[in-house]
């Protein structure tokens, strides 16, 4: 390549490079919202700054685009290094394993405060390093994608990528400036390649030369037709931005847009939707930690938040209840005693006092049974038939009391003795699902076999499902090989893999079967204890259980998931082998926060890090092989694409055939870069093929002539005119041209032509083809 | 692209080149503006061909077949042809010499260097047999005696391709005798400006005098049977030959004479060139002068119009050009 001609400026391609890093620090720009303090950004200007300097130096001095991104790779590297792993280096400069365990703590430290903490996050050696870190990491990959391969559009891929994660781990938008920065230095980058494209051509004179009047070539027109299409990005960016609905600002974890069930999650309110689906899956899935309801109880033992119950199983999901304003009872109203509740039960009424409430009306969540309700502002009614409060305008505070048994307390004998009485429900409590009626009752029999009391065969039914049964708590559901898609049920006893709605669906079912009434229920785990000793509940704390009538209970609640996300079982639901399944109240909702996935960072002690790497060793070499493979897999196309290419000059001896040979090299390789091949065209055609196919300057051009011209004479001149210096010449101009062409076609082409050439393709099929005539 | 390297039975192109450059500039002054058509007669006359002129009266037919016939210091003849011209008008007849008591034979208007036959088509077929007879062999036998034709040996004939009342059109197989039709055409504005003006007074054709003798042309004709074909082309011209026998709109295609006449005449369109060897590029040049009049389009073709002259070049563009490998 003749690079000489142009000045140090150009061959650094340094402007390209300012504008390159300027955009990677445009893209942790949003950052400064995220982290409290701004201890990093120093570092972050530095790193990135030292990147692109190392880039512009090493093209300056014309190395090789691989070796510019290693430069700039390893001067990362050694600034992050410097930066914040000084005192573990070896005399000052070698990393030891202090460094490798130095970076595990760091890591691991930033996981553990991008878990705890909601933004603005306070800015720890962690999570600065992690910030500057991948910063580099974005500033390399922007710096050798757009200025060194001069494929500014693909540098566009880490840009976004960068942004998405600088963005994507708030709950609330960013400011448009922090798009816009990024969107118009990315700009900026693809006009400097068009410009620096349109300049090469060799039409690019003519305009000076022709005095203004050519209006029809000249990189000014193309420059005005860049400034449009740049300026239409633009204002369609603006007016997307304004017309497209807006989706509440979901995290990275989330899988963003990605994934449906995010998408209607409240991000920083802690709404929650399973009050209208019964099904809080997409709240479990919640990770915002805003509290949906604070409270304080004075119960020993915290009971689950009932919100609403449902009788009606349709379709393979519980169908919302429909209310009837007749049938509820007025604001004011004494709330009526528990339905059922034999006498000689010992229970005791707990206060429950609700701090904040962000419950969306006309729902709320309080302990069941309640005795009584005291809002602050809003009003409600009382529906009877499943005992929920239907709440009107907001209720901020709320006062209630509630009965709950006992503690330690023996139940007197012959609960559940009666069957209940068929007359006073309604037939909906009873209803089975016709679709897994079957493996409900076969099931059924198994577990309950010849128990009659409804409390024991309740029990029975629980420990199945909570203990016994051999059933995983999971969100994902296994997918089931016998039962069908609109028989979760089934699909659940066969897979034995599910969350509380399928535990709490199983026991409702199971328990109809047997003849006692069942409803589900839907409300929160109790929630965490504050240190101020109230306790939190977020939308992850949805939760669903089974109610089962029990003579002499009444309706009553039980827990046949197992696992953290759960409640305990209630007293009187527990068997002796779930005994040591009693977690005190207190210790439980540690538990019941979702824990986020545990970072890959191990920790600093024991084991070490190093002891980690040897446990890895296997996976790691297993890893390493394959890459190798896929490195030699790899390798074949281009391998054999060289040989294809060179076919004719290896096979040549006369210099007629060294020009044949040097051609078939320029019209293979030159096919590999995307021109189009070459018709079957006298040599004069041949070459204005490729001046049309082509962008060259003047140099290319000279080259491309010669070589048409030295093989015209070799196909068509009298024998033995061609001499060792034009074969030579030949050889050089085809290089020049080749070159040539490289330079100006994008980063696409290049890497396609060096990875899967199609000469490599081409000489495969001729290698198949030569095995087959075999 | 013209570097030369030196060969040993290297021809003298640059005389080539100047006989055929002073040729085409002396023809050049009397006719405006048809720098192809007067190109290609040059070529013509170098390969050893004949040529047709076809077009419509009053362009110029005449004219560059005498401009071209006095550019040489040479014999020249010229033959009106009218339905009673006889065969012996043109070859020439035996006459009884009553002091020498001999036949003694009496040259025709073939005898000369260059012949112009004028309106070719109004001669009665047998007239126009005798004449093809003598351009093919470049000889005249009459009573059993031969008498070869002067060198070098150029008929040009013209032919008006209207008013075709009374007149015998040459039949296509004749047609193949000659090496190239051309047409004149009108010519632009700018030539027929400058060609009213400079043509006001006195025939330009008075003012030129010849630039070459025949012997010259004779000379150049020699060296350009030298130039070197390479195997290569060969291969092209056969498949072009073959290429318009089985094309879809031609009835019938190219002769083996044509390509032998493809041949001579890229031949000397290289020479023109100062080009000692033959490029595709030059049969393609030569392609439709030589081919257009030699191939019968389809009753398809002439129904859409389709000139001859573009099926040609679509032959052309379509056979690929062999590498000679």
């Amino acid at each position: 390549m003749r690079m000489d001609d142009r000045g140090w400026w150009e061959r650094g391609l340094w402007a390209e490079g300012l504008v390159a890093a300027l955009a990677t620090l445009s893209v942790a720009w949003p950052l400064t919202d995220l982290l409290r303090e701004e201890n990093w950004v120093a570092p972050a200007v530095t790193m990135v700054v030292l990147v692109a300097l190392t880039g512009a130096v090493l093209r300056t001095v014309d190395a090789p685009p691989t070796l510019v991104a290693l430069g700039q790779l390893a001067v990362g590297l050694a600034g992050l290094t410097v930066l914040y792993l000084r005192d573990t280096l070896w005399r000052g400069f070698l990393p030891t394993e202090e460094s490798l365990e130095r970076i595990a703590t760091l890591l691991q430290q930033a996981g553990a405060v991008l878990q705890t903490y909601a933004a603005p996050a306070p800015t720890t050696q962690g999570v600065s390093f992690l910030v500057v870190a991948v910063l580099t990491l974005t500033a390399v990959s922007v710096d050798s994608m757009g200025v060194t391969g001069r494929a500014p559009a693909s540098a566009g891929i880490p840009l976004v990528a960068g942004f998405l994660i600088s963005v994507s781990n708030t709950g609330q938008a960013m400011e448009p400036w922090y798009f816009g920065a990024v969107l118009v230095l990315w700009l900026v980058m693809l006009a400097q390649q068009g410009n620096r494209l349109t300049l090469a051509w060799p039409s690019a004179g003519r305009r000076e030369s022709h005095g203004g009047d050519d209006v029809s070539a000249g990189p000014r027109t193309y420059r005005g037709l860049a400034q449009g299409v740049g300026a239409l990005t633009l204002v369609g960016a603006v007016l997307g931005a304004a017309f497209l609905p807006h989706l509440p600002p979901t995290f990275l974890g989330d899988g963003l847009a990605r994934n449906p069930d995010a998408r209607d999650v409240g991000g920083d309110t802690g709404e929650v939707s399973f009050t209208e689906t019964m099904d809080p899956a997409q709240d479990l899935r919640n990770t915002s930690q805003a509290p949906v309801l604070t409270y304080r109880t004075n119960a020993v033992s915290v009971q689950p938040l009932r919100v609403t119950a449902t009788e009606r199983f349709e379709d393979g999901r519980w169908v919302a209840p429909e209310r009837l304003t007749s049938s509820l009872l007025p604001q004011g109203a004494p709330l009526p005693d528990p339905a059922g509740l034999g006498e000689g039960v010992p229970v005791s009424e707990s206060q429950f006092q609700v701090l904040d409430n962000q419950l969306e009306p006309p729902h709320l969540a309080a302990p069941s049974p309640l005795t009584s309700l005291q809002l602050q502002g809003g009003s409600y009614r009382f529906d009877p038939t499943d005992t929920t409060v239907v709440l009107q305008g907001q209720a901020p505070r709320y006062d209630a009391t509630y009965l709950t048994l006992e503690s330690g307390a023996e139940l007197p004998d012959g609960i559940g003795g009666q069957p209940a009485p068929a007359s006073e429900f309604d037939e909906d409590v009873l209803a089975l699902d016709p679709v897994s009626e079957d493996r409900i009752g076969e099931l059924a029999e198994q577990i309950v076999g010849g128990e009659d009391n409804a409390l024991r065969a309740a029990v029975l039914i629980q420990s199945h499902l909570r203990t016994d049964g051999g059933y995983e708590y999971s969100l994902e559901l296994a997918p089931s090989a016998e039962a069908s898609a609109d028989d979760p049920i089934g699909g659940f006893l066969e897979t034995r893999q599910g969350y509380c709605v399928q535990f709490a669906t199983a026991m409702v079912m199971m328990a109809r079967h047997e003849g006692i009434p069942a409803r589900m229920a839907v409300g929160f785990l109790p929630g965490t204890t504050q240190e101020d000793g109230s306790r939190r509940v977020i939308a992850s704390d949805a939760h669903t259980w089974p109610e089962l009538w029990i003579d002499g209970l009444g309706w009553t609640r039980f827990e046949p998931t197992p696992g953290i996300r759960a409640g305990t079982p209630p007293a009187y639901a527990r068997s002796t082998d779930d005994a040591d399944a009693d977690q005190s109240s207190s210790t439980v909702p540690q538990e019941l926060t979702p824990t986020p996935e545990p970072t890959a960072a191990p920790a600093p002690t024991d084991p070490t890090f190093l002891d980690r790497l040897g446990d890895l060793l296997p996976t790691v070499l297993r890893a390493v092989l394959a890459l190798l493979l896929l490195a030699a897999v790899m390798t074949v196309l281009p391998l054999v694409g060289r040989r294809h290419r060179e076919a004719g000059l290896r096979s040549a001896s006369t210099p007629a055939e060294r020009i044949e040979g040097q051609w078939q090299l320029l019209t293979r390789t030159l096919t590999d870069l995307g021109v189009d091949e070459p018709p079957a065209r006298s040599p004069r055609e041949l070459r204005q093929h490729y001046t049309r196919g082509t962008t060259m300057d003047d140099g290319g051009q000279q080259a491309l002539g010669r070589a048409t011209a030295t093989l015209e004479r070799s196909r068509y001149a009298p024998p033995a005119v061609l001499t060792d210096d034009e074969v030579q010449q030949m050889g050089e101009d085809v290089r020049t041209v080749v070159d040539e062409v490289r330079h100006t076609s994008d980063w696409n082409q290049r890497a396609g032509a060096a990875l899967v050439p199609s000469s490599g393709v081409a000489g495969v099929r001729e290698a198949v083809r030569r095995i087959l005539r075999r | 692209m013209s570097t030369l390297s030196p060969s040993p039975e290297a021809v003298d192109l640059d005389a080539v080149k100047s006989v055929a450059g002073s040729v085409h500039r002396a023809i050049a002054t009397v006719i405006e503006g048809k720098d192809e058509a007067v190109a290609t007669a040059v070529t013509v006359l170098l390969a050893e061909g004949h040529l047709l002129v076809e077009d419509v009266p009053g362009v110029g037919k005449t004219m560059l077949a005498k401009a071209l016939a006095r550019a040489i210091d040479c014999r020249v003849s010229r033959v009106q042809f009218t339905p009673d011209l006889l065969p012996s008008d043109i070859t020439g007849v035996s006459v009884y010499n009553q002091d020498t008591r001999a036949f003694e034979f009496r040259r025709g208007a073939i005898f000369a260097n260059v012949v112009v036959g004028d309106e070719i088509n109004r001669a009665s077929p047998k007239t126009q047999s005798a004449l093809l007879e003598s351009m093919e062999e470049r000889q005249v036998t009459v009573d059993g005696q031969t008498y070869p034709l002067p060198r070098p040996f150029l008929v040009m004939a013209t032919q008006n391709p209207i008013e075709m009342e009374g007149t015998y059109p040459l039949p296509e197989a004749q047609r193949d005798r000659f090496m190239a039709r051309i047409s004149m055409g009108y010519p632009n504005a700018a030539s027929e400006m400058a060609m009213l003006e400079s043509h006001g007074g006195v025939s330009p054709l008075d003012d030129l005098s010849p630039v070459t003798t025949a012997a010259d042309v004779q000379q150049q004709i020699e060296n350009i049977r030298g130039l070197h074909i390479a195997p290569a082309l060969r291969q092209y011209v056969v498949e072009l030959m073959a290429a318009s026998r089985a094309h879809r709109l031609l009835r019938l295609g190219a002769s083996p004479r044509a390509g032998l006449q493809l041949l001579r005449a890229a031949r000397a369109h290289a020479a023109l060139a100062a080009r000692d060897h033959v490029l595709p590029e030059d049969v393609q040049a030569m392609a439709v002068p030589l081919l257009a009049h030699r191939v019968l389009p389809t009753g398809e073709a002439s129904l859409a119009h389709r000139a001859t002259a573009d099926i040609v070049r679509d032959l052309v563009e379509r056979t690929t050009v062999p590498s000679g490998r």
